[in-house]
């Protein structure tokens, strides 16, 4: 219904780059070197790899984002749903081409969700009757109907996000590009959009190419996996074979989703795409790992008693929500998106006021937010904090950069720095993992452990039930504002459906959750 | 709750809602035309008998369409303008007859006289701004960015779109305000510079200008066209706000003609208040406040 005509070899691969060589302007190294690729219609393809090696600029270079929006050198040929990389803009491509970015509020623009919807398709050009159609075609097909007529500022994180896809979807568009979706989802609206994306590739065809951290989501619905490093492809394979050789790899065993890692461990073959392939292979599983280590036997340094909480206009976020944290101890706090970790945490620290309930605090207890860049203020990292403290956290060679200069990793670190420049007593993490690594969530992890011994209380707010099983004795489990269960992790995390373990699902009752856990087992 | 957050809260609250008011109900353009009959009024007259009645119209509009708390967010922001401006009056007009305080002496400024007329002038003057202000935040609250965007890229998509966004950014810069307040308030030790802080979130604001391009990138706005929208059906709340709009304006251009409701500051302050200017005054809060007896519209 597009009345924008724009020629193109509509017989042509969903993609195709050919020696394709990009550098973002004043970069000394290319983001993307020689990349030849080619991308058959209706293929699902799960992009991986470190920060930094170059997925992204891949799916900005589909998007046309780059070299149109970003500037910047190019050399080779690339082609998109049959139209000309270079001589297309991105706006040409987005009429073939949809786009879902990973942070979901920075890619609204509209203040309604219709008119978010609808917006794309204005520009290009439809007919107000199609339009409307297509709105409401589009916002059944993702179920977000009761959407419709909401602002877009009151949205959760999740339900933008869906709203987003939609937007990308609306002109029904050949390919969709998606870049990390689900890192800021909780387990469940994650999974919700995963199986969408998969339905929208099995019923109407749509080519996906999709880069995610998690690639035990999406292995099992891929139909290929291409892994880059240093801005080369360095594997492009099916999701089977790419199990096999990052089991070969030493230096890329990390990339094994928890149930393949489980089996390499236990030195079973095939490694399993999926829970379902597990549990054949598997059988019933007789035994039980050692019983988890108790809580620390310190004294507690925080202490929750029937802590409240509501803001303005709506229902109480929390509701009579006790704990305490002793010297030492390792602790996650889990539950779904706007269940009211981040207020609980902030209430715990102090930064906001407590309105009902009362907490004890024996100490300093240092809080780090959601998003590392809400630290950056100085235009130093050295400004940032003392040198020791920087020392502490590996970052003290960056001194002289811009802070924002600093990778998603090292900024994580700095503000780590800047808020534990003394020795707290406790230390509150809100969702530290977002957009992380296998990688890095385990250097995070180590870190975070060895904060612990020094004798501080560490308590996580995550939504990633594998890093809060490498990394918690206890976990919390908050829901509608409620504590709904609190105990080892072995128990919490074991026991769950979206808040547990791949391991642990499939060995229920075992109290494993990690794969090495699971392989002592085996 | 934490100032940073409660102070984010509050602009949050600030926006466009649909709670089915009379103005609410009414197209956008028409509404904007309200608006404008109102500014009207304000620029033509000072007489605060006037001026109170467009804030009684604003204030019974705000009523009905249940948008009070983000008058009042509105008016919290407008004080300090309308308290200066009342302030700096006395000190910057040396007209005037009834002199209050003779000889003041400041540095900078020097020596000078506050009357009686300045003062007053100064409290009109801010009255005028607060009217303004509200009429502005009347028109925030009550009119759909999304549909004035869809409007106005009839003649041009880009400068629609760029004004639309700025709109939308005002909550968003609030929230990434409030969280950058709070990161500083969790920093242990001496807080940064405000300077520091300002800095950091005007490099905040470009991250989230760059964000948004790229966002529209993905859209497809470079293809953007002016686009023909098909006319949404008239409903009875665009007659009558159409009809006391063009009804006001007609009784403000009158009233001016017959040379009601004057109001003269200087060298002596002479507001007229006779039955005829009281009565015009009158006129104007019932034209303008007339949409009120429009039923509301059932809303989720």
């Amino acid at each position: 219904m597009s009345t924008i005509a724009i020629e193109r070899d509509s017989a042509a691969a969903g993609l195709s780059f050919d020696e394709f060589t990009y550098a973002y302007p004043e970069a000394a190294t290319a983001a993307l070197s020689e990349l030849s690729i080619e991308v058959a219609r209706g293929e699902f393809v799960l992009v991986c790899g470190s920060s930094g090696s170059g997925k992204s600029t891949f799916l900005r270079a589909i998007s046309g984002l780059v070299p149109h929006h970003f500037g910047g050198s190019a050399s080779g040929s690339g082609e998109i749903c049959g139209l000309d990389l270079r001589a297309n803009s991105a706006g040409e491509l987005a009429a073939f081409c949809g786009t879902l970015l990973q942070d979901p509020e920075a890619q609204v623009v509209m203040d309604s969700v219709r008119a978010e919807i609808a917006f794309p398709l204005e520009n290009l050009g439809w007919e107000q009757s199609a339009i409307a159609i297509a709105v409401e075609e589009t916002a059944a097909a993702l179920g977000i109907e009761a959407l419709l007529g909401r602002r877009t500022d009151e949205l959760s994180g999740g339900e933008l996000q869906r709203v987003a896809l939609a937007a990308a979807l609306a002109a029904r568009p050949e390919m969709l590009v998606l870049d990390e979706p689900t890192s800021q989802l909780d387990p469940v609206a994650a999974d919700e959009l995963l199986s969408t994306l998969a339905r929208l590739n099995n019923d109407r065809g749509t080519t996906i190419v999709l880069a995610d951290h998690r690639l035990e989501r999406v292995l099992d619905v891929a139909d290929r996996v291409v892994m880059f490093e240093r801005g080369r492809v360095v594997i492009d394979t099916e999701p089977q074979e790419f199990l096999e050789l990052a089991a070969l790899d030493r230096e890329r065993s990390h990339l094994l989703p928890p149930l393949a890692e489980l089996f390499d461990r236990a030195g079973l073959d095939p490694l399993p795409l999926n829970a379902k392939t597990a549990r054949k292979r598997l059988g019933p599983i007789q035994g039980r790992v050692a019983a988890p280590p108790t809580r620390p036997t310190g004294p507690a340094v925080l202490d929750l008693k029937d802590v409240g909480h509501s803001y303005v206009q709506s229902a109480p976020v929390l509701a009579g929500v006790e704990f305490d944290l002793r010297q030492g101890e390792q602790a996650v706090l889990m539950g779904a998106n706007g269940s009211g970790k981040s207020t609980l945490l902030r209430l715990a620290h102090g930064v906001q006021t407590l309105k009902k309930g009362k907490i004890e605090r024996s100490g300093e207890v240092s809080l780090l937010l959601q998003n590392p860049n809400d630290y950056l203020i100085h235009e130093r990292v050295s400004e940032e904090a003392p040198a020791g403290a920087l020392a502490r956290f590996g970052l003290e060679k960056f001194g002289d950069r811009d802070p924002r200069d600093l990778s998603g990793g090292e900024r994580q670190r700095l503000a780590l720095a800047i808020v534990m420049q003394s020795d707290p007593a406790v230390l509150l993490l809100d969702e530290p993992t977002r957009g992380m690594d296998q990688s890095r969530k385990l250097e995070l992890s180590q870190l975070l452990r060895s904060i612990a011994d020094r004798g501080a209380a560490v308590l996580v707010a995550t939504h990633d039930a594998e890093f809060a099983a490498h990394f918690a004795q206890r976990a919390l489990l908050l829901g509608s504002g409620s504590l709904l269960a609190d105990g080892p992790a072995s128990e919490v995390l074991g026991g769950g459906w979206h808040f547990s373990t791949a391991v642990a699902n499939l060995m229920p009752g075992s109290g494993a959750l990690t794969p090495a856990q699971g392989a002592e087992l085996l | 709750m934490s100032r940073a957050a409660d102070t984010a809260a509050r602009v949050l609250s600030f926006g466009y809602r649909d709670r089915g008011g009379p103005l609410q109900q009414a197209r956008a353009t028409t509404v904007v035309g309200w608006c404008v009959a109102l500014g009207l009024v304000l620029a033509l007259f000072m007489n605060p008998l006037v001026l109170a009645a467009v804030l009684f119209a604003v204030v019974v509009m705000a009523w009905r369409c249940r948008v009070i708390p983000e008058m009042l967010v509105a008016l919290a922001i407008s004080l300090p303008v309308t308290i200066l401006i009342a302030l700096v009056n006395p000190i910057a007009s040396q007209q005037g007859v009834t002199v209050l305080v003779a000889g003041m002496d400041l540095p900078v400024i020097g020596t000078f006289d506050i009357t009686q007329e300045a003062v007053v002038y100064g409290l009109v003057l801010g009255l005028r701004s607060a009217a303004i202000f509200a009429v502005c935040a009347l028109y925030v609250c009550t009119v759909s960015p999304d549909e004035l965007l869809r409007v106005l890229r009839r003649y041009s998509v880009r400068s629609a779109i760029t004004a639309s966004l700025a709109v939308r950014f005002v909550p968003t810069l609030a929230r990434d305000g409030a969280n950058l307040a709070t990161a500083r308030a969790c920093r242990p030790g001496a807080p940064p510079s405000t300077g520091a802080v300002v800095r950091a979130a005007f490099a905040r604001s470009l991250e989230r200008a760059g964000d948004s391009a790229l966002a529209l990138e993905t859209r497809g706005f470079a293809l953007a066209r002016p686009m023909r929208v098909g006319p949404a059906p008239r409903l009875l709340a665009d007659y009558v706000v159409l009809a006391c709009s063009i009804a006001l304006i007609l009784l403000a251009v009158a009233g001016m003609a017959k040379g009601l409701a004057t109001f003269s500051a200087y060298p002596l302050t002479e507001v007229s208040t006779a039955p005829s200017d009281l009565g015009f005054a009158a006129a104007i809060a019932i034209v303008a406040s007339l949409p009120v007896v429009l039923p509301r519209r059932h809303t989720r």
